[in-house]
């Protein structure tokens, strides 16, 4: 099996103030098909809120890519384009 | 208040109200000034009300004589002369029981009416050399008894009220109630039990022992204090990233050489001290019943949480407190209890500023760091008692 793609929530507080909170849920809006083939973890701080051009909180990463404004649909959306899955 | 570089010095009280009163009539006060610990204890005989009132009275008088450093026989023969009445029980109208803790160990301990309280040191009871002073008043004369001794780590001292030392009076079991060898083989027992029984533990036991004594119907408002000299409990407490970051390095050094409990509280600065030790950090993605966001881990790290909304959840969580135990299962109680059990909190704050968190349509709680760790090191330094020390990088 190839490697997982890793999904990263940032915890930080702009981003959990900014809606990341509800972000914690991601994997219960989420196949199990493709809940087996990411890796969702927490990060204290993905440091993107102090980089211009990087958008707004709150952030996901979802393997190299930065989603910001990130909600569940949008994550799900990225997820799945990732893994290009219907 | 470092009282000694020696030896902290934790005072602990815990009362109960004879059943059916809604206030006790024992009053327990501790004042920490100049390098000193003052503690008293009045029991305004009787229980309700007016007990209180009488007891709050002569305990901050008691306290005050203390402070102005007055000779013991002028405070206690105005107390007595004020308060002590002709009625039957004269001797027992207004009782006080006041240790003077010094910076150097020295302990002065005035005592009128109250059970007399023991030293316990090496699990035996330390005799104490006592001084009876003869107060005259209208009533006869009134004996004040006083000593003093040299405290060293791990001593203890308890004192207590008669309520205690009674508790259990005509039941079949303690019909001469619990009495002082009672007391005193109790807390030898628990010692033995637990070396290192704070204060905090100590007296709350004695109390829940003296309430199973009367049945949990308590006869007399019972009270009892613990004066525990020990090893301070450190706490470090990192928030914010520093200023400059070549300054980076030396946070991250504080963490690792630090001697006691570790807390981290900020995103960022838990990960430049990941990235400066290279240790990894692993968030644990569950939600908190307080609705704070995740905590973390790391090597050699207590706790890791997120900084600004967590310390002000923390900070007003301690203000609404009131005298009860923190309860909260949330990371802001978890924090709390986690402060309130050491004696010094060390804080390091770093000043870099988020320019982002600034921003006026985020929620007023982001308050700035600087400001909410100087109103949360206040808090813990005048209502708990701590030893504070902030330190900004």
């Amino acid at each position: 099996m190839s490697k997982k793609l890793s999904v990263t929530i940032c915890t930080g507080t702009l981003c959990y103030v900014m809606g990341g909170a509800e972000l914690q849920v991601l994997e219960e809006y989420l196949s199990p098909e493709i809940v087996d083939q990411i890796e969702i973890s927490g990060s204290p701080c993905l440091d993107c809120c102090n980089q211009d051009g990087a958008g707004k909180a709150p952030f996901v990463k979802i393997g190299d890519k930065i989603i910001s404004e990130a909600s569940i649909s949008k994550v799900v959306d990225a997820i799945k384009e990732e893994l290009n899955v219907e | 208040m470092a009282i000694n570089k020696k030896f902290f010095v934790e005072v602990e009280s815990y009362e109960l109200c004879e059943k059916g009163q809604i206030v006790s009539g024992d009053v327990t006060i501790q004042h920490r000034g100049k390098g000193r610990v003052f503690v008293i204890l009045s029991d305004g005989r009787g229980s309700g009300v007016k007990a209180n009132i009488k007891a709050s009275v002569i305990s901050s008088m008691a306290l005050h004589y203390t402070l102005l450093d007055e000779p013991v026989e002028r405070a206690a023969q105005t107390i007595i002369h004020t308060f002590v009445s002709e009625s039957a029980e004269s001797e027992k109208s207004a009782t006080f029981t006041i240790l003077d803790i010094r910076s150097n160990g020295v302990v002065n301990i005035v005592e009128f009416g109250n059970p007399l309280c023991f030293v316990i040191r090496d699990n035996s009871n330390l005799k104490l050399d006592r001084e009876t002073i003869e107060v005259n008043t209208e009533y006869g004369p009134k004996y004040v008894y006083i000593s003093s001794f040299e405290a060293t780590t791990e001593d203890r001292i308890i004192l207590f009220s008669d309520g205690v030392e009674a508790s259990g009076n005509f039941t079949k079991r303690l019909p001469n109630g619990w009495g002082r060898d009672g007391i005193l083989s109790f807390c030898r027992e628990e010692i033995v039990g637990n070396m290192t029984i704070s204060a905090y533990d100590m007296c709350r036991k004695v109390i829940a022992k003296a309430e199973l004594n009367d049945l949990f119907s308590p006869k007399n408002d019972m009270t009892c204090g613990v004066v525990y000299f020990r090893n301070p409990r450190k706490i470090l407490v990192c928030s914010g990233a520093p200023f400059n970051e070549k300054k980076d390095e030396i946070l991250a050094d504080i963490v690792a050489q630090y001697d006691g409990t570790k807390l981290i509280c900020g995103g960022t600065t838990s990960q430049i001290i990941s990235r400066e030790l290279d240790r990894a950090i692993t968030v644990e993605l569950k939600r908190d019943s307080a609705g704070l966001p995740p905590t973390s881990m790391m090597d050699g790290v207590d706790l890791i949480t997120e900084g600004v909304l967590t310390l002000s959840r923390v900070k007003l969580l301690l203000e609404r407190n009131v005298g009860g135990d923190i309860t909260q299962t949330g990371t802001d109680g978890r924090v709390a209890r986690m402060l309130l059990q050491h004696d010094v909190i060390e804080f390091v704050v770093g000043t870099r500023i988020n320019p982002i968190h600034q921003d006026p349509s985020l929620p007023v709680e982001l308050e700035l760091r600087r400001n909410l760790i100087k109103d949360l090191a206040k808090l813990l330094e005048k209502r708990y008692l701590k030893e504070v020390k902030i330190q900004y990088i």
